[in-house]
């Protein structure tokens, strides 16, 4: 695995799913829009909140993002550890109504280990407790060992 | 660590823990990429990531130390390398610091920033220094940061320079809090206190917090929580009703979202279509009638809804059996149109034909306003220079509000340069060109985009001639020509480094200059001048007015020093100290001083009292110079010893004393005591 950049990883992740034939969006504002209930945006999903509700139709049902996002409900610890930020960049590859688990599973891992070049030995999956589809998918379709994934 | 993970949302919760199956599954899934990076680049933390790595080692040069050599000061480190992301993001999109909401948690950021900065013994100001870092390790994904690169800086320096004015005055007075605290053998700051810091004097209360818990003391939060719960109240009263995502809840989301209305308003103020959608206030409805309030969606509308600081049009919609007049035009999600308004006759029904009739006359208006905001935009930008940035503005048919970053206030020379400008290009004749373009291809034109705008791919420029080019879905003027004429009418600060310009066009600028033109017809003929002599005439008045004030000041000396009498006739001479004890009509108290301190010049030394009768009450005062002061006299214990003889009391220092009373017919007794009071003062 080669040592990437951000900034190259940014557009790694960007092209690969732009590659799957999804939207490439520029990151939405930090200022919400038509939004009362946040103050800044803080994940990937806040401002494509209207495509998920319906509300309104998304330009693509495939969108790829990488979304700025602020979260300053941790700031007491920011800079106290080494793990919180109230800045972060926020990878994201929706589906609205279109794809679902299979190629969610399979793309993310394909990224991950064939973009990235991570070795796939060191990668554990987990899964929501009762979703035995997503257990079907990562055992037999990806072929990652049932001991290796874990239920949440 | 977990580096992915994916959402599939598949269930819907009705609340009593029943899940049924979603018509639409989506997929939600994201990673973060610093997180990313992390695993990716094989370092232990966030803050070894390459970009993150860059920022802390500048934030160690210019503190002149060293990351992992001492905990305490990575700590404030990787605080620095956290906010200062954070906050030059947050200006790049437009957030400003201030007291309330986004930029409130602005301010915040930049203040904890600067705090810690201080606490790694920075002594001048460097986040805009380290801001620059920033905008170079992240332009590359966020080529907006190297564009608004001159305004990011200017935000934070002078944010951090407020900052320091604020930290100096609040340290001064939480030390001074602290003292108390000590002396009251109390180590919890009064809710009230604390608030105090936080709502007068700007003083961040996490600071307060930090510097307390670093002295062991602690704070009242459950206090300070009292005092914040008017401002909490205030802003809560403020919100309105969200759904559950958070957007207004409206009649308008009941709307299926496959209805759209498309925007033919641009070249033309008329135009047939067909009634989609009708609403009250509250529900979607088939029908609307005479006197009822509600909004029309159509297919196609000439109608423009307020947007991009533009105020909506307003106008008619009729239809065989009903007219509706149209009193606001507002965009809702998903690309609809609604036209606000009443029914003034018959009745309108969804599928009807109607004919939708723009209000001209405010359009013209409007658009004219809308022109010279982009010409006033241009024109600043030549005057001031390039760190001019649109950061709000407001056109209707009345008048145009333009609102940008600039860091004085505006000279009268530069105003005057302003106005100039805008109308030469008025006079040029420009051609107004739209086209619509991809965003990168209007970009290449040079076209000025708006601060914070999210913009699709697919823009609409406007240029106006060589002049000006500017992204905007706004309606405009064919030509410069017809704004006919602009006029700034006031620049102002709105907030710390942006200020604001209103001005007027076409027929607004005309009445101005008639109002103008009448007021100064009507101050000619109050004045009995004509409107070229006016100013003349004004010089005039006013050096008469000038002569005559002073010719009156000199009669009232006169008059007051008639009213005394040949008052130095009754100095008398006791035990070598002279006493002028006399009565003067009708004077105040500042009159009796005033009147005191002229005679002490002509008496030189000695003791002077002076009562009058002012409406039934009297006024005193005793005055004694130092010789008199040497010799045993006392001013204080002198107007005391006599104040009695008219019904009142008083006193004073030796030098000085007043006081009052209520029975004018004892001032002769009064004059009789004084002479026998400091008589005794000096035996």
């Amino acid at each position: 695995m080669k040592p990437y950049g951000v900034n190259e990883l940014r557009r790694m992740y960007l092209d690969f799913f732009e590659s799957k034939e999804h939207l490439k969006m520029k990151s939405f504002s930090l200022v919400p829009h038509n939004d009362n209930s946040l103050l800044i945006i803080n994940s990937g999903m806040a401002p494509l909140k209207p495509y998920f509700t319906g509300q309104e139709i998304p330009p693509r049902r495939r969108v790829t993002t990488c979304q700025k996002c602020v979260r300053t409900g941790d700031i007491e610890n920011v800079g106290k550890t080494a793990r919180h930020l109230t800045f972060f960049e926020m990878l994201g590859n929706f589906s609205f109504g279109d794809y679902f688990k299979h190629e969610a599973i399979r793309w993310s891992w394909e990224f991950l280990t064939e973009v990235v070049g991570m070795d796939p030995e060191r990668l554990y999956p987990s899964i929501y407790c009762e979703d035995e589809e997503a257990f079907e998918i990562w055992t037999k379709e990806i072929g990652v060992p049932a001991d290796k994934i874990t239920r949440f | 660590m977990e580096v992915w993970n994916n959402v599939f949302t598949q269930f819907d919760n009705d609340g009593k823990g029943n899940y049924t199956e979603l018509a639409q599954k989506n997929i939600d899934t994201g990673m973060g990429l610093e997180r990313l990076a992390v695993v990716v680049q094989d370092v232990d933390t966030v803050f070894d990531i390459d970009t993150m790595k860059a920022i802390r080692d500048r934030i160690c040069q210019i503190a002149g130390t060293q990351y992992e050599a001492d905990e305490k000061k990575d700590v404030s480190i990787r605080l620095i390398t956290d906010h200062i992301r954070s906050t030059t993001f947050m200006i790049s999109d437009g957030i400003l610091p201030s007291n309330e909401g986004r930029g409130y948690v602005l301010r915040r950021l930049i203040r904890r920033a600067a705090r810690h900065g201080r606490l790694l013994g920075i002594r001048d100001k460097f986040m805009a220094s380290l801001s620059e870092t920033v905008i170079d390790e992240s332009k590359d994904g966020y080529p907006e940061l190297e564009e608004k690169r001159a305004f990011i800086l200017n935000v934070l320096t002078q944010e951090e320079d407020k900052f320091d004015k604020t930290i100096d005055q609040g340290l001064s007075i939480l030390a001074q809090m602290e003292e108390e605290m000590k002396a009251a053998g109390t180590t919890e700051l009064s809710g009230e206190n604390a608030f105090k810091l936080y709502d007068t004097f700007g003083f961040p209360t996490d600071l307060t917090q930090e510097i307390l818990e670093e002295k062991g003391f602690t704070m009242d939060e459950a206090g300070f929580g009292v005092c914040m719960q008017h401002q909490r109240e205030t802003a809560r009263k403020a919100r309105k009703t969200t759904n559950y995502m958070g957007a207004d809840v409206t009649v308008y989301e009941s709307i299926d979202a496959s209805v759209t209305t498309q925007f033919v308003g641009y070249d033309r103020l008329r135009h047939d279509s067909k009634i989609t959608v009708l609403t009250t206030e509250s529900e979607l409805v088939e029908a609307l009638t005479d006197g009822q309030t509600g909004t029309i969606i159509v297919e196609e509308t000439p109608f423009y809804a307020t947007m991009g600081g533009q105020n909506a049009d307003t106008g008619v919609i009729t239809t065989a059996d009903g007219s509706f007049q149209v009193r606001d035009t507002v965009k809702l999600l998903g690309g609809k149109v609604g036209h606000i308004g009443i029914v003034t006759k018959g009745m309108l029904k969804v599928g009807d034909a109607a004919t939708l009739t723009v209000d001209a006359a405010k359009r013209g208006d409007t658009c004219k306003n809308h022109s010279a905001t982009h010409l006033l935009h241009k024109a600043l930008r030549e005057v001031l220079g390039s760190h001019v940035e649109q950061s709000g503005s407001y056109v209707d048919g009345e008048r145009l509000r333009f609102d940008f970053s600039h860091f004085a206030a505006m000279t009268k020379e530069e105003l005057d340069r302003v106005e100039a400008i805008v109308n030469e290009q008025i006079a040029a004749n420009l051609p107004v060109v739209t086209e619509v373009m991809g965003i990168e291809d209007a970009r290449k034109t040079g076209a000025m985009a708006l601060f914070g705008e999210k913009y699709g791919e697919e823009v609409r420029v406007v240029k106006m001639g060589d002049f000006s080019v500017e992204l905007c879905g706004g309606t405009h003027v064919a030509n410069t020509s017809a704004i006919a004429a602009f006029k700034i009418l006031s620049e102002n600060g709105i907030a710390a480094g942006i200020r604001r310009i209103e001005a007027l066009t076409g027929n607004g600028v005309f009445t101005y200059y008639k109002e103008l033109e009448q007021t100064i017809e009507e101050a000619a003929r109050v004045l009995r001048a004509t409107p070229a002599t006016l100013v003349e005439k004004c010089g005039h008045l006013t050096a008469e007015v000038k002569a005559l004030s002073s010719e009156l000041e000199s009669l009232k000396a006169k008059a007051a020093k008639e009213a005394l009498g040949d008052v130095m006739d009754n100095v008398v001479e006791i035990k070598g100290v002279k006493l002028l004890a006399a009565s003067v009509d009708n004077v105040d108290m500042n009159g009796l001083r005033d009147l005191g301190d002229q005679l002490k010049a002509k008496l030189g030394q000695g003791v002077i009292v002076l009562l009058s009768n002012a409406g039934g009450k009297v006024n005193m005062i005793a005055m004694a110079t130092e010789e008199a002061l040497s010799k045993g006299a006392h001013a204080g214990n002198l107007i005391k010893g006599i104040a009695g003889k008219v019904g009142g009391g008083g006193g004073g220092k030796p030098g000085m004393a007043q006081a009052g009373g209520k029975n004018p017919a004892g001032i002769p007794d009064c004059i009789a005591e004084a002479a026998k009071v400091l008589e005794s003062q000096l035996g």
